[in-house]
């Protein structure tokens, strides 16, 4: 008990006082401020030191991040309970509407089959799903918008692979050291993305503003596009693969038009990240050989 | 050499206050799915360094501070130097009023809370800004900083429990 009363009271100690409390305000102010000089320049040293330490406390953030998602899973689940007769409703319904997709797409898909084979098209290779990363960090701020992963370059983790959350695509990978990975979200402020709408395939560029909802620019100039059509990845550049699921357009206040992911945020807990599978796009310099070929088919 | 143990021990104590926020740090960055994308939640490791600055400025050093933000920094994927450089100002500015502290009621120290984060806060906007080219919407901060200065009493109450495994400071070394 006394030891409580004791503790209860927090003293005030005095500063440190003297030449070294000087030097080091000055000198790591200064420091501070040359690293965010930095920032922009791509430092092969600062890269490599920033890299080190997020890797060493990649493994620190795995082991904290699993108590803290059960905390707040705990209270999660306590919210759930009231939702659940509602949530089962909501859940009926989309399996019977869905039932009636998947009937459709078999059709689809038979149909696909000969007529590819009509065609002696080719098979469209399915996206190669390459690894699972596991999301150990938030950047839980207004400025950013990524995730850490606990995947990096040792495990085939690449720079611009897409990444993949429950419901649609969450963003791509940015930066990569040998055992961590950074995903930039597509919400993020430099988020970039090449999209397609569809049904009119108009062609967009998704880009981020830190908000939850990513804005559709430089559409074509009499762009068809309207309020809960489906964006997916266009594959331009070679940049992601085509198709995968972003979200649904909507018209915000102000009338511009944005999308809403579709990715279920709640269960950003792993990602699947997925590469572009080698088109002739991605590698240009092929492309133009194979071109070349073609334009000049007498002169080889 | 049997009086390094105690030695040992009284520098473990000595860097709690260092280690702890460095524990803050990874406590705000775990992910929280639950609050969705760009879910907001309370920037505790400033109210831990306003805390020990505060109290125990002999003990959360310039380097302790420096080191802190910088791992914020890193592990948050923020502009390098941004957190660091912001809680270095902070610290300075408690330093240089540091007399304002002696014998005030928690109210007072908290009220104090409620001008000094924001103030440290916009010097990480101001970083992120200069560097984005823009001006991001600022709403998410303020929301932040809200959630902070609300949660302050209490991250308060827990860390004056743990005051008492602090190492004394110097001059009152028996």
């Amino acid at each position: 008990v006394t030891r409580l009363r004791r503790a209860s009271f927090a003293s005030i100690v005095l500063p440190p006082r003297g030449w070294f409390e000087r030097a080091s305000f000055g000198g790591l102010v200064g420091l501070a401020l040359i690293l965010l000089g930095l920032a922009r320049a791509e430092v092969g040293l600062v890269e490599r030191v920033t890299h080190g330490v997020r890797d060493a406390l990649t493994p620190v953030m795995t082991a904290v991040a699993e108590p803290a998602a059960a905390l707040h899973d705990g209270f999660g689940w306590v919210g759930r309970q009231f939702a659940l007769a509602e949530e089962n409703a909501r859940l009926r319904a989309q399996v019977a509407y869905l039932s009636e997709w998947r009937a459709e797409a078999t059709r689809l898909q038979v149909e696909n089959a000969s007529l590819r084979e009509v065609l002696h098209a080719q098979r469209r290779q399915p996206v190669p799903i390459e690894r699972t990363a596991k999301v150990v960090a938030d950047s839980r701020s207004p400025f950013v918008h990524t995730r850490l992963l606990d995947s990096g370059a040792r495990d085939g983790v690449r720079e611009g692979m897409a990444a993949l959350g429950t419901g649609g695509l969450a963003g791509r990978v940015v930066d990569v050291s040998p055992h961590s990975a950074r995903l930039l979200l597509l919400t993020d402020f430099n988020s970039r993305l090449p999209v397609l709408v569809l049904p009119s395939r108009d062609p967009a560029i998704l880009s981020g503003d830190n908000g939850p909802m990513p804005l559709l620019d430089f559409m074509p100039l009499t762009p068809q596009v309207q309020a809960g059509d489906r964006v997916v990845t266009s594959g331009a550049a070679g940049l992601l693969p085509v198709g995968l699921p972003i979200g649904q357009v909507v018209r915000d206040d102000d009338g511009a038009l944005r999308v809403r992911p579709a990715l279920d945020w709640r269960d950003l807990r792993h990602v699947r990240l997925v590469q572009a599978p080698p088109t002739p796009a991605a590698f240009g310099a092929g492309w133009a050989a194979d071109r070349g070929r073609v334009a000049t088919p007498t002169g080889g | 050499m049997a009086s390094n143990a105690p030695g040992f021990e009284q520098r473990l104590r000595g860097a709690l206050p260092f280690l702890l926020a460095l524990l803050v740090v990874l406590v705000d960055l775990a992910p929280r799915p639950a609050a969705g994308g760009g879910g907001l939640a309370p920037f505790l490791t400033l109210a831990v360094v306003y805390f020990w600055s505060v109290y125990r400025p002999d003990l959360m050093t310039y380097p302790a501070v420096f080191g802190v933000g910088l791992a914020y920094d890193v592990l948050s994927g923020q502009p390098l130097g941004g957190t660091a450089l912001a809680l270095l100002l902070g610290r300075g500015v408690l330093i240089a009023r540091h007399r304002f502290f002696y014998a005030k009621s928690f109210s007072v120290i908290w009220a104090l809370f409620l001008l000094w984060a924001p103030a440290v806060e916009s010097v990480r906007y101001a970083a992120a800004a200069s560097l984005a080219g823009a001006l991001v919407d600022p709403r998410p901060l303020v929301v932040q900083c809200a959630l902070t200065v609300a949660l302050y009493p209490a991250l308060s109450w827990l860390l004056v429990r743990l005051y008492g495994q602090v190492r004394v400071p110097a001059y009152a070394e028996p």
